[in-house]
This record gives C-alpha cells, sequence and structure tokens, in this order.
C-alpha cells in the first residue's frame, strides 16, 4: 500500500463523520480525534504542495 | 444555567447557520454549475467541517475552553490551506484563478476569510468570562427552540458530510485527488437549490420529531 492510499482525504471525510457522531453521542474521545483530524488534513496539505511559491517578491 | 450561558449558545448556533450557508454554498457550486474542489479545495472543506466541532462541542456538552481552542487551530488548519491557493495564483502572472467569483473574490479568498474572521471571533468570545461561570450541561437537557434548532443544524451538518464523503470517494477514489477535476454537471441550478431545500426541511423535521420524542422520555 503506498503513502497516497495511506492518506486520501476520503479517509479524512470518514474520519471527520466519526467525529461528528462522538459530538451527538457526547463522547469523551471526540476531541482528540478531532485533533488526529486536523493532523491528518496538515498532511494532506503537505502532500499537495508539488510546487514552490516564490515569496521573494 | 445563566442568561450568558444561552447567550453564548446562540452566538455558536449563529455560527454554525454562518458555516452550514458557505459549506451550502460551495455544494451548489459542486453540483449546481459543475464546479468540482479541486485538492486544496477539499484541505479547505475539511477545516470548514473541523471548524463547526467546537461550537457542536460547545452547545452539546456545555461552553468550555478547550472547544474554542479547537476551533482555533481548525481556523489555522483551513487557512493554510486558503493562504497556501491564494499565493499559488498570485505567483503565477496572468493566472486567473480557479473556479468562479462570487461577489469579487474567488471561493479560496472567501474561505480564507471565513477562517480569519472564527479566529477573530473566537478571540473576541474568550474575552467573555460569564460563559464559563454556569453549570452548563449543554443544549440537550433543555426543551425549546434552541434544542429544535441545534438538532436541525446538526442533522444538516451529517447530510451535508455524508454527501461530501461519497463525492469524494467517487472523484478520487482512495488515492491522490485530480490537480484539476474536470466539470461534471450532477445537477441542473434548479435542481441543487431544490435538493439543498429537501435537506434544510428534513433537518428541520428531524429536530422538531427528536425535541417531542426527548420531552416525553
Amino acid at each position: 500500500m503506498t503513502s497516497q492510499y495511506r492518506m486520501s482525504v476520503v479517509w479524512i471525510f470518514l474520519l471527520w463523520i466519526i467525529v461528528f457522531i462522538g459530538i451527538f453521542w457526547r463522547q469523551r474521545w471526540t476531541l482528540p480525534l478531532g485533533i488526529v483530524g486536523l493532523l491528518a488534513t496538515v498532511v494532506f496539505l503537505k502532500m499537495n504542495m508539488d510546487s514552490t511559491i516564490p515569496l521573494n517578491f | 444555567m445563566t442568561t450568558q450561558v444561552k447567550i453564548a449558545r446562540g452566538v455558536n448556533l449563529l455560527a454554525l447557520f454562518v458555516l452550514l450557508g458557505v459549506l451550502t454554498g460551495s455544494l451548489y457550486l459542486q453540483f449546481g454549475q459543475g464546479e468540482p474542489p479541486c485538492p486544496l479545495c477539499l484541505v479547505q472543506r475539511s477545516g470548514m467541517v473541523a471548524l463547526a466541532v467546537g461550537p457542536f462541542l460547545n452547545i452539546f456538552t456545555g461552553i468550555k475552553l478547550r472547544n474554542y481552542a479547537f476551533t482555533i487551530l481548525a481556523a489555522c488548519v483551513g487557512g493554510a490551506g486558503s493562504v497556501r491557493q491564494i499565493l499559488l495564483h498570485i505567483a503565477t502572472p496572468g493566472d486567473p484563478g480557479y473556479g468562479p467569483k462570487v461577489l469579487g473574490f474567488h471561493l479560496y479568498t472567501w474561505a480564507d476569510i471565513t477562517f480569519l474572521v472564527a479566529i477573530v471571533g473566537v478571540a473576541l468570545l474568550l474575552m467573555w468570562p460569564g460563559q464559563f461561570a454556569g453549570n452548563d450541561g449543554g443544549v440537550l437537557g433543555s426543551p425549546g427552540v434552541m434544542r429544535v434548532l441545534t438538532i436541525m443544524v446538526a442533522a444538516w451538518y451529517s447530510i451535508y458530510l455524508v454527501i461530501i464523503t461519497i463525492f469524494t470517494f467517487t472523484m478520487c477514489g482512495v488515492g491522490m485527488c485530480p490537480a484539476d477535476p474536470p466539470e461534471t454537471d450532477y445537477l441542473s441550478s434548479t435542481g441543487a437549490l431544490l435538493a439543498i431545500g429537501a435537506a434544510g426541511i428534513l433537518s428541520l423535521l428531524i429536530g422538531i420529531i427528536s425535541n417531542s420524542r426527548m420531552r416525553r422520555r
């Protein structure tokens, strides 16, 4: 399994669905899982940064 | 429960309706105008979904500092995606930008404004200690219009989240998403508006029925 399959945006949205279930059922793991979702989003963003932006303009 | 807690809940609910409006706009453009989201748009969409977690937790489990902290983190993550996209289009000379403009700005610019407003809004809310003083157990214990609206907006979000996940899967599968996805006509403009209206009415019904069932228990 390559890294792109391990880190697909579909998994991130599935994670958000689980987080929302946690909110509605008032589970204690909701917020930690939400932080995992944020970290996964950052990793997905990094994977899509495939071109450099010159910031010396 | 103090009046200040009630007002804070109202502010959080209002924020959820605003975020719902933003998601509605992006889904309307996707399904009604045939504008599929790019990978960076999906990062911002994920940030927008995450932005709703804090207000939902505040309303469902009680107003807490950590929920506001999570909202700031979510705004930073989503904002990183939108700033990256804005800079990409600025850095390329003659680049017309991605997707249509709404009121003169591209959607990623509006997303960045939304994330910035969220950070400023939460910072202002954190200056108000009165909302944390009451013994707030969440809205589910108190019947009324607020509970109906909360369940309604929660149902509406859930419907959107399932739709986003299904259509992201059809577009990207379980791999990387296409950098420039082709335009796809799922619905007509009227059809998309009708679908959004139907989701709203269904959510309102879920809110009313759930509220009355909780009252009977």
